[in-house]
């Protein structure tokens, strides 16, 4: 059993690298608000109340360009359905936990503390709670801090996203991935969620291109792997 | 609407979609947790396959765009060497140089 400490600091560790490819998007955000016309309170309120990247840039886009609240809200809604699916599917391993700590540690679910998390839950067969909070923590100041610096250097900074730092999020994921893919099974779905994907963000819609690209991939797991056990590993 | 209304909105409808199965009575079913075992590989395959195939709006399948060359790399070192540490510092290291190079 680890204790508390190791867990946090393992929690740290494995999310440092998704730390550092964050930066240069909240650098970008904070740049992007800044030239929207948004002030640096509102610009900071949102990443400190939101903090989901994507719905982020979405809204101050949509408030530059005079979308309707109503619009904007419903926009922002489809971006973050998401959470549901990760939410879900992370469930069992928090099972046990009281309802206050459930509440602060859902603030922090995260794309990159969830995959953090699921990763290590899944290969251990157990949930580890410190380690949630550690990584959604981690998260939590890369993209806080960032947005901020963002919105203070503005356009002193050249485009943070060309430096290739940016690359540290695909990379990392790119490295959890394959560990992952065992079965042909795996290998399916990666290519029909990565396809599903790619076609949104070449859309208009690429903020719901997530969310697409989780319901074609459980779905085809569905029909195409029905009867495959559960016991396999994902 | 003020701004920070709209923000506390958008802050609120995010919360709940991650607070609401934690806190609401959805039962992990077992037919359900059968099926959600594929969401962690399909959230990684679209955090994947834009970021490296999709530059400034367009699909780029080709060897000039080094995000798909550094990806392919990070890929091949990920399989050999089942590292994460080498592999993300192959990964890294890999695209600053392909910038520098290309």
């Amino acid at each position: 059993m680890n204790t508390w400490k190791d867990s946090f600091r393992e929690g740290i560790m494995l999310t440092l690298p998704l730390f550092l490819g964050a930066v240069p998007f909240g650098l970008a955000y904070g740049i992007f608000a800044r030239a929207c016309g948004m002030s640096f309170g509102e610009c900071t309120f949102m990443s400190a109340t939101v903090f989901a990247g994507t719905a982020q840039f979405a809204a101050v886009n949509m408030l530059y360009e005079g979308t309707m609240p109503l619009t904007i809200i419903l926009v922002t809604l489809i971006i973050n359905t998401r959470h549901v699916p990760m939410a879900l599917s992370l469930k069992p391993y928090l099972a046990g936990l009281r309802r206050p700590a459930l509440a602060i540690a859902a603030f922090g679910l995260v794309d990159e503390s969830y995959i953090v998390a699921i990763d290590q839950f899944q290969r251990k067969g157990e949930g580890d709670f410190p380690f949630f909070i550690a990584s959604a923590v981690t998260m939590y100041i890369a993209w806080l801090g960032s947005s901020v610096a963002g919105y203070l250097m503005g356009s002193g900074i050249s485009d943070p996203l060309a430096w290739g730092l940016d690359f540290a999020l695909p990379c990392t994921f790119i490295c959890i991935l394959i560990s992952r893919l065992d079965s042909l099974r795996t290998v399916v779905i990666v290519v029909i969620s990565g396809a599903v994907a790619t076609g949104f963000a070449l859309s208009s819609y690429s903020g719901a291109g997530l969310l697409a690209a989780i319901f074609s991939g459980v779905i085809a797991d569905m029909l195409l792997f029905r009867q495959s056990g559960v016991e396999e590993a994902t | 609407m003020n701004t920070y209304t709209l923000i506390i909105s958008i802050a609120i409808i995010t919360y709940v979609l991650r607070v609401g199965c934690w806190l609401g009575n959805v039962r992990g079913a077992g037919w359900l947790e059968r099926y959600l075992r594929a969401v962690p590989l399909t959230i990684l395959a679209a955090l994947i396959f834009p970021a490296v195939l999709v530059r400034d709006g367009g699909l780029r399948i080709d060897l000039g765009n080094v995000y798909l060359l550094a990806g392919l790399l990070t890929a091949f070192v990920a399989w050999r060497s089942r590292n994460a540490i080498l592999t993300i510092t192959v990964g890294m290291v890999g695209i600053i140089l392909l910038k520098l190079t290309i």
